[in-house]
Order: C-alpha cells, then structure tokens, then sequence
C-alpha cells in the first residue's frame, strides 16, 4: 500500500545498527552464527539432548541388564547393581529407562514434525491464498484448539485403538493448529516484503513464490517453537501411555512404566526413574528451545 | 583545546564503540562539540556516520552493548559521564529533553496522550494530579494541539503523525530544560507536516531560550533551522561551524560533495525537455476502492485510494507523481505494475488494453513492466545470492540456455555498474546503494519498456542518491526505457522527470512539466508543498 514518505532506514536509529542480531534470515559467517549460539541455557540443553541420543543410539550396550527379563529380585531399590531398582517383575528400571528412550523420544520427534509438516502447509496456504480457503482452514484451526490437546489426543488415540503409531497420530491431530497460526501470521507479513512482489512482478507462480521466497523467511520461528514444544510432546506421549492408550506392556515406554509404578505406591523408584529421565529431558529441549528463541528474537508463540 | 567554560554541552574527543559478534566496531571516535545556551547545533551526516550514537551518549542512553571508550561529557559543568544511572535521571527530562525519531513507536498506545505529558511532571516531582493535568494541557496548547482539553484523553491512535511528534515535543519540553536532543524529529514526517512541526519547535525553543542539538540527514534543514552545523562522516567530525561558513566556504571534501550532491529545487534537471513519442503506457479514469472494516460489528465500507487518475507515459520519458503518504500514488504504481486490482478505469500498455488480462498475456505483460521499490534492504531476497536474483527473471522466463543467463546476469551487472564478481555475494554483504542498483539489474533482465520507480531513491543517503538518478538517467539513453517515478520528493523528481503530476488524496491535482509545475505552481497545494521544503538558508533570527 502506500509508503510513509521519508520513513526510510536512515530514520532507524543508528545507535541499534550494529547491535540487533538480525531478526531471522540474514547469513551470518558460520562463527558469528557459532558464537550467538554460545549460551549457557543452549550449551547445557544441547548436552543434555546428545547425551539422550547417544543412549538412543547405544541402549543395548548402555543398559547393564535385559529390559524385558527379571534380573534378580522384585521390588528392589536402589542399589549399585540396580541404580533404580527393580519392578514388580525383577527388571531393572534403570536398563527399561534407556530402552524406553528409543520409544518415547523418537515417537515424540515424529509427532512434531508431523505436527509442523501438516501445520505449515496448512498455516502457508491460508496465508498466502486467503481469501475462502483462509476463513475455512483457520475455523477448523479454531475448533481443534478450543479442546484442551490431552482430552482431544485421548479421544483420537481411543478412536484409533492402543499403539505408539496411534498415539503419534493423535497428538499431530492436537498440535498442528499451533504451526498453522504461526506459519499464517509469519506468512502473512513475509507475503507484502517487496522482494515478494518483486517476483510477482516477473511472472513467478504463486506457489513457486511461495516455495522458494515466502516460506523459507518463515522458518526460523517454526523450528523455535517446535524446539519448545518438544518437551510438551514428550510429556503428551507418556501421558497417553499412562492412561493405556500409547504404548502397551511389557513395552518400556516411560508413562507405561510409570503405571506400573503407580500400582505400587510404596516402591516410588519404578516411577521416579522414568520420571527424572523425563524430566531431564523437557528442562533440556525447554532450555535449548528458549536459547534459541532469545538469540532469535522470536516473539509469536502462535496461541 | 580547553574547555569552553560558557558552553552548556561541552563533548570532548567523545569515542563510542558497540561490542558486536564481529568484534568491537567504533561508531564514534574522537567527536568534539559544543553547544552554547539558546544556540541550535545541527549535526548532520549521512547513515552510519555516528551522529545518533554521538548524541545517545551525551544522554548516557547508548543500547547495552554499547560504550563510551573515551573523552568527556560536561553539561551545564557536570562530567556526565561520572554520573551515576541515578543521577543521570535527574537531568534526562529535566536538564535534557529529548524528542525521539519515530511519533509511531515512542508513545505508549494503552495510555491518553495527556496522561503521557503528565507522567513526566509527576516522575520529576514538579507537579501532580489536576496541576499536571492542567499544565500537560497547556503543553498541548502550546505545541500547537487545538481543543488540548479534550484531547488530553485521546490515545496516540487518534493522533495523526505529525501531531504525536508534537506530543512528544510537548514532553521533551515539559520541564523546560536547558537543552532538548531532537533525534530526527521529523524525518517519518511529510513535508508540509515536518515544516509546521519545526516552526513550532523553533518558536517555543525561542520563547523558552531552550538550546537544541538537532540530529538530521538532511543538510538543507539543518541549515535552515540551526546556528551552527557539525558533519560527521564514519564516526568523526569532518566539519563544524557556523551555518553560513560551512555551506558557502566548506573546507572539508567531504561537505562539498553533500553540498553538491544534495537535491533541491535549485538543482539543474538531468533530463532534457521530452520528445515527441507515442504513449507506451496510457492511464484512463484509474480508480481503487478498498474495503476498509469499521465499528464494532467490522461493517465494511469502501474507501476510495485513487479516485479519476488519468495519465499517459510517452515511450523514453520519465512521468513522475509527487505527493505526501496517503496520496495514493503507490497504489496507482501497483496498479500500472498489475500486482493489485483496479477498481475502475482502463489501463492500456502499447495501445492494447491490458486491465484484465490473465494467464499467458499476463506473464507476457510482466515482461515489459518491472518494478523497483523503495527499501533496498527488503527488496532482495536474503537467502539467495546477487546472481540468484538477477538470474531469476530470466528463468521464470525461460530465457536462453544457463550459459547464456549467466552471460547476461554478469552483462546486467556491469550495466548497473557492479563487478560481475558480486554475482556471488549476498544480500547483506552489500550498502544500501549496491543493492538498488542490483534490484535495478534485475528489473532491467527482461529488457522492459516500462520500469516504475516506486521511491525507488528515497531510502538512500544523498551522495548514493546521486549515483543512482545519474544512472537511471543514463540507462534511460542507452535502452530508451520509460519510467514511471513516485516519489515523495519534489527535489528529486524535478531533476528527473518529463512530465510531473500531483497527487493528494487519490487524486491528481496539478500536472505539467517540472518547468511549469516548480517555477509557477497553479493548485495552492502544489504552492504549500513547495514552500514547505527546506531550501537551505537560515532564516534570520
């Protein structure tokens, strides 16, 4: 629309210039971008988040004992052969706690990524069509999120039937609304950049536009928030499992195990080992995912 | 050089230095000014020349990463620098007003403008509930606000621009300090407002003897509203003195080339008179309405942005629209370039009416007419190479074999005057000059007829400017490309354009050749738009 006369980047004030680290997309050499990434909140999360891919990668060799097999007494505390104990079975929690890694964090990665695939297309098309498509897309958008995510997630996860596949399915079902707000806002400003209508002005297509100059600007806050959202996931994931409808026993799944300890109440170690393995890793993608949106200075949390 | 014991700003050898990811870069260094009491100092200089980070340090509010490494501060004969955070509260406001750059973001939006004026009252302690009230109204009063009473309780969105920038002059004034820091006061403002918003500076900073130390790119209204001008350049001082001494007998190279390059009404036109030529594009009854949500039930109603505009662009020649924001001379250039709708109205390119036109004639259209905007910083994808975009055009067109492209890209490039081995760089390896004239490079890939500058210099630092006009004038020769250039600037489009029309308010109001339209201007608004610009002679005191 119409420009404000003399509102020009000479009218940004100087004093800011050399200090804003760029709102999204500018490159960077590769050790400035190192450096800005240097905190101690991303330090510490990032470890953290290896150290849980390195046991996912090795919990076979990690694990001092067979998950799914007693190893000997039941109900054992804590000792140096058993750091968590046993179960009411004679496993060692601890070994179930790195063999659960390699269900609940992969099934809760995929859950995102689906999340943010179908939000994104869907938050892009609204965006960059508007228009009937807009109003119709954004309303379902609307109605997904006017439940609370674990009332709708269980309710898709009992359509569906028990299973990991499922669980993963119903939480993409809760969470993509998320992504779609955020891309269509990020969209929605990128679409009216000038070297968007300068691409218009050749003749590009509308969806080659938005492919290769609208989406990519919108990027950096999705992967942000999906960072962030993580932890929730992780969460969501054994929550489902606790109430019966993720993971099934004998398997490993940390909310699974964690109903186990909740049959027995006194024996608080077959709980807690999933629970501070749990722990450890939302404070750690919570600490990344807020770094990383510090040194972005990304400010819309879509809801 | 010794202290000037009768000044009441005092900077000596003032260095400042932002620490970045790139390591300490000095924004400051060696800065000396002074100002004396009642005086106005205009320090000018072009982007990045240091001026705002100069006076943000004399207010001790430089952003976090940023640090005074040496010199000194005295006001009013206290080292300011040795001030603690607390003591320096007491004098921003009280002994030091300061008018920000942007009447947009420095007024709080949940909060009556009146109240805003109050708060600086209350906070000094100088008075307090009906008085505050009472003396804030008058302060709205006195910076010109009509009906203060009532408008205390407006909040900033019922405020146009240019009154929020009284407002906030009102509050840099309120306790009457000795010395008012005006950043930029009025350089998001149009010309006719920015005029009505320095008088009124002028003359309350007389009555109040305030000394002013006036931050601003633009030499002409520096030299119009200050005793005394400082140029800075890179962080240093490359001149300072009286008005009359800096723009008659500058000594520095540096002020003779912002002296020369500097557009004003006085400057010789670059173009010649137009020749006779067949219209490339023509314009008839052009109108855009917008569908604007009002009230509380969000009825729509339509609002009128171009209302009858009628023009023709002759094949070669450059037809310029000036007016003010809000005019709607960008929609009519949006509307030429066919990336938003009309309304109204027909528009015809090469004889053949082209207003509806879709698919195939479409994407042949795009060919002939390209645009060039105004912010160069925006105008360039970020994420792709110089190469990359100016190669684009010719791939969506399918223009020529790769070998060819690349050919014509380096060829582009040269013609724009840039080292074809900026091909490889990106966007943000480049000044604000490199990249209009590569956003140039790239509406010219498609040979077009029709080339519409939308502000497409105004964003530029002066002596940049220049280059640039001086480049689209000869592009304009070699190629015998038309363009349409909108514009804000009447300097400007003076000095490159044919034919000139007047827009205000969606509609054309006055139209001739610069020749008519600037020496004997007819339409009274066309009379206020040119008496508003600062011609660059101090107005005696």
């Amino acid at each position: 629309m119409t420009l404000i006369a003399g509102a020009l980047p000479e009218a940004s004030p100087l004093g800011t210039a050399p200090s804003q680290v760029p709102l999204d997309d500018e490159r960077l050499p590769l050790r400035a971008r190192l450096r800005r990434l240097a905190r101690p909140q991303i330090v510490l999360g990032a470890s953290v988040v290896l150290v849980w891919l390195l046991v996912i990668a090795f919990a076979g060799l990690l694990a001092p004992h067979d998950p799914f097999a007693a190893s000997g007494g039941r109900l054992l505390p804590p000792s140096a052969d058993h750091l968590f104990g046993t179960d009411s079975l004679g496993r060692d929690v601890f070994s179930r706690v790195l063999h659960g890694a390699r269900l609940s964090l992969p099934v809760a990665a995929v859950a995102i990524v689906l999340a943010v695939l179908v939000g994104s297309l869907v938050g892009a098309v609204a965006g960059f069509f508007g228009g009937w498509v807009d109003a119709v897309l954004m309303r379902l958008a609307d109605i997904t999120m006017a439940f609370p995510s674990i009332l709708l997630a269980m309710a898709v996860a009992a359509a569906l039937g028990p299973g990991l596949t499922n669980a993963f399915l119903a939480i993409t079902a809760v969470w993509w609304p998320i992504y779609a707000r955020l891309v269509r806002g990020q969209i929605l400003s990128i679409k009216e950049r000038e070297h968007v209508l300068a691409a218009r002005a050749i003749g590009m297509r509308r969806t080659a536009i938005l492919r290769k100059h609208v989406l990519p600007h919108a990027l950096t806050p999705v992967s942000v928030n999906a960072t962030m959202d993580l932890g929730q996931i992780v969460i969501l994931v054994a929550s489902l499992s606790f109430l019966g409808l993720g993971a099934l026993p004998p398997s490993p799944e940390w909310g699974a195990m964690i109903t186990d300890g909740a049959a027995n109440f006194y024996q608080w170690w077959i709980a807690a080992g999933p629970g501070i393995a749990m722990v450890s890793v939302v404070l750690a993608v919570n600490f990344l995912g807020d770094g990383l949106r510090d040194v972005f200075d990304v400010k819309n949390r879509g809801r | 050089m010794t202290a000037d014991t009768g000044a009441l700003l005092d900077v000596r050898d003032l260095s400042v230095a932002f620490r970045t990811d790139r390591g300490d870069v000095e924004a400051v260094s060696g800065a000396s000014l002074t100002v004396h009491p009642g005086q106005t100092v205009a320090v000018v200089g072009e982007s990045g020349s240091g001026k705002s980070t100069l006076t943000a340090a004399v207010n001790r509010l430089l952003a976090p990463n940023g640090r005074v490494t040496s010199g000194t501060v005295t006001f009013a004969g206290q080292d300011l620098l040795a001030r603690s955070e607390r003591q320096m509260n007491a004098v921003r406001g009280k002994q030091i007003g300061l008018v920000p750059q942007d009447p947009m973001s420095n007024l709080n939006p949940l909060r009556s403008v009146g109240s805003q004026i109050a708060e600086v009252l209350t906070v000094h302690k100088e008075a307090r509930g009906r008085e505050a009230k009472r003396r804030a109204v008058e302060l709205l009063e006195r910076v010109g606000i009509t009906d203060a009473a009532r408008r205390y309780g407006q909040y900033p969105h019922e405020f146009s621009g240019g009154m929020r920038q009284r407002v906030l002059i009102a509050m840099g004034l309120a306790l009457r300090p000795q010395l008012l820091i005006a950043d930029e006061p009025t350089s998001a403002l149009d010309v006719t407002v920015q005029k009505r918003v320095l008088d009124q500076l002028d003359e309350l900073t007389a009555t109040m003897g305030t000394a002013v130390l006036l931050v601003t790119h633009d030499l002409a209204l520096a030299a119009e509203r200050a005793d005394h001008v400082v140029v800075m350049r890179r962080g240093r001082v490359v001149e300072q003195g009286s008005v009359h001494d800096v723009l008659t007998a500058p000594t520095a190279d540096y002020t003779r080339l912002l002296i020369a390059a500097a557009p004003s009404l006085a400057t010789e036109s670059l173009v010649g008179p137009a020749a006779e030529a067949d219209p490339v594009v023509e314009v008839r009854g052009l109108r855009k309405e917008y569908a604007v949500r009002s009230g509380a039930l969000g009825r729509r109603t339509p609002f009128t942005a171009v209302d009858d505009v009628s023009f023709t662009i002759p094949r070669g020649t450059t037809v310029g629209i000036v007016g003010e924001s809000g005019s709607g001379k960008s929609t009519v250039a949006k509307m030429v370039l066919k990336l938003e709708d009309t309304t109204a109205g027909e528009l015809l390119f090469g004889g053949k009416p082209v207003t509806g036109i879709s698919g195939a004639e479409l994407f042949a259209f795009r060919r002939r007419v390209q645009p060039v905007f105004q912010n160069p910083y925006a105008a360039l994808d970020s994420r792709y190479t110089v190469g990359d975009t100016v190669r684009e055009p010719l791939d969506v067109h399918d223009v020529g074999t790769p070998a060819e492209r690349r050919a014509r890209v380096a060829e582009l490039l040269s013609q724009v005057a840039l080292d074809p081995e900026i091909a490889r760089r990106y966007p943000h390896e480049l000044s604000g000059g490199q990249r209009q004239r590569v956003a140039i490079a790239r509406a010219l890939a498609l040979e077009p007829d029709v080339v519409v500058l939308d502000e497409a210099v105004s964003a530029l630092d002066v002596l940049v400017q220049a280059q640039i006009l001086e480049l689209l004038v000869s592009l304009q020769q070699r190629l015998g490309l038309s363009y349409l250039f909108i514009s804000h600037d009447l300097a400007v489009v003076r000095m490159l354009c044919h034919v000139v029309h007047v827009m205000k308010a969606g509609a054309v109001l006055e139209s001739g050749s610069p020749a008519q339209l600037f020496d004997q201007p007819q339409h009274p608004y066309t009379q206020a738009l040119l008496a508003a610009i600062p011609v660059g002679e101090a107005t005696p005191a």
